[in-house]
């Protein structure tokens, strides 16, 4: 599983911040919605990476971030349900969130030079140690 | 925080070596001597990488012969790799279906950053990224994110190419990069130029191309 990798990453920042700390009182993670993070599997991996590394973990909140993107051409702000997207399509967004280029163009103008403003991928959100 | 450069660590942690190919000019052969580099140092036994980092414009798949509509990426501890011609190949390519992908500023560093930290390569005894030409924000971010780098610079022969080249070795000195070869392509005092090379694209490891740039790589590997 990829989300393996994403939590790695996740547990190595943390620890790096912290130095040497022995309990993750309270974890938010944020997920942006275009990369179709299952919260479930971020936080397995999350709580077994942790502990093997001796880490006590507490409270793991999720909280889920609507797509916002918006035009450079026209300004023009718009959301997207990567949930309505074809199959193939929602897991080329789910390795890497920036193939959205490929694949959407701007709703009122048609271009495919915009920003994801909100809502791109996995980060991490607060963190509380003891 | 961005998480993701700690994982790039964890990643890249098993590879020996990471040589970048780099030209401030486009069209020189990077790409060429990317894959002949790897598909080299495979055919000596090493098992080597290949990532191309030309994120908006991604082309080293077709000297590879790999065709990214047939290609079904496997998840364990993250993506793995294709592997292609003795090479583990990964190119953005295999995300977009061969669309355009027009990418600005963070959008490219994003990108760079979510392939290297998805990427499982493994033990690599060497892993060759190939790269856009000039000094803009894909290789500015390799340079950054990627450990033990040394570069192979490509440059061809004419007096704009050669000033430029110049440029970018003061530059790789300023950063403290070491220069592992500046192979001059299309030229007599360097790899020839061999007019039938577009045709032979598909094989390209047979080709005399290929077996030159293997030997200039062996001669300055010190390995
Ligand atoms: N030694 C050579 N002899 C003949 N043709 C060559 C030689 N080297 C490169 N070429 C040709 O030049 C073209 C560009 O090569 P390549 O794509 O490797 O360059 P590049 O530097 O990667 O380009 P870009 O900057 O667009 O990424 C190709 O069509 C290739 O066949
Ligand atoms: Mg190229
Ligand atoms: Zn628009």
């Amino acid at each position: 599983m990829h989300e393996w990798a994403l939590a790695n990453a996740i547990v190595d920042a943390l620890l790096a911040h912290a130095g040497e700390p022995r309990e993750v009182k309270f974890l938010e993670i944020r997920l942006g919605k275009l990369q179709s993070v299952a919260p479930e599997d971020i936080e397995f991996w999350l709580r077994q990476l942790l502990e093997e590394r001796g880490v006590k973990v507490g409270e793991v909140k999720f909280v889920q971030e609507e797509v916002v993107l918006r035009c450079r051409r026209c300004g023009h702000e718009w959301s997207l349900d990567p949930s309505e997207a074809p199959e193939t399509v929602r897991e080329y967004m789910h390795f890497v969130p920036e193939a959205v280029h490929a694949f959407y163009r701007c709703p009122r103008c048609g271009s495919h030079d915009y920003e994801v403003v909100r809502g791109r991928g996995v980060y991490i959100g607060k963190v509380v140690f003891r | 925080m961005d998480p993701r450069v700690h994982g790039i660590r964890r990643m890249l942690s098993g590879i020996r070596r990471i040589w970048v190919v780099l030209s401030p000019k486009g069209g020189v052969g990077k790409t060429l001597v990317s894959v002949c580099t790897a598909i080299g140092l495979a055919r000596e036994g090493r098992t080597v990488g290949l990532l191309d980092a030309d994120v908006t414009n991604p082309t080293a798949h077709i000297p590879l012969g790999v065709d990214p509509r047939g290609v079904e990426l496997r998840e364990e501890e993250g993506v793995v790799p294709v592997r292609a011609k003795g090479v583990l190949f990964m190119s953005p390519v295999f995300f977009t279906e061969d669309r355009a992908l027009p990418l600005r500023g963070w959008e490219i560093s994003s990108i760079l950053r979510e392939l290297l930290a998805i990427t499982n390569w493994g033990r690599l005894d060497c892993l060759v990224v190939d790269t856009p030409p000039g000094l803009a924000d894909e290789t500015l971010e390799l340079l950054l994110l990627l450990p033990r780098k040394e570069a192979i610079l490509v440059s061809t022969p004419s007096p704009m190419a050669s000033t430029s080249a110049r440029r970018m070795e003061e530059f790789l000195r300023d950063e403290g990069i070491p220069l592992l070869a500046h192979i001059e392509n299309m030229s007599p005092r360097g790899i020839p130029y061999y007019p039938n090379l577009d045709a032979e694209i598909g094989h390209i490891e047979g080709t005399e191309f290929c077996r030159k740039v293997s030997e200039i790589i062996r001669s300055v590997q010190n390995d």
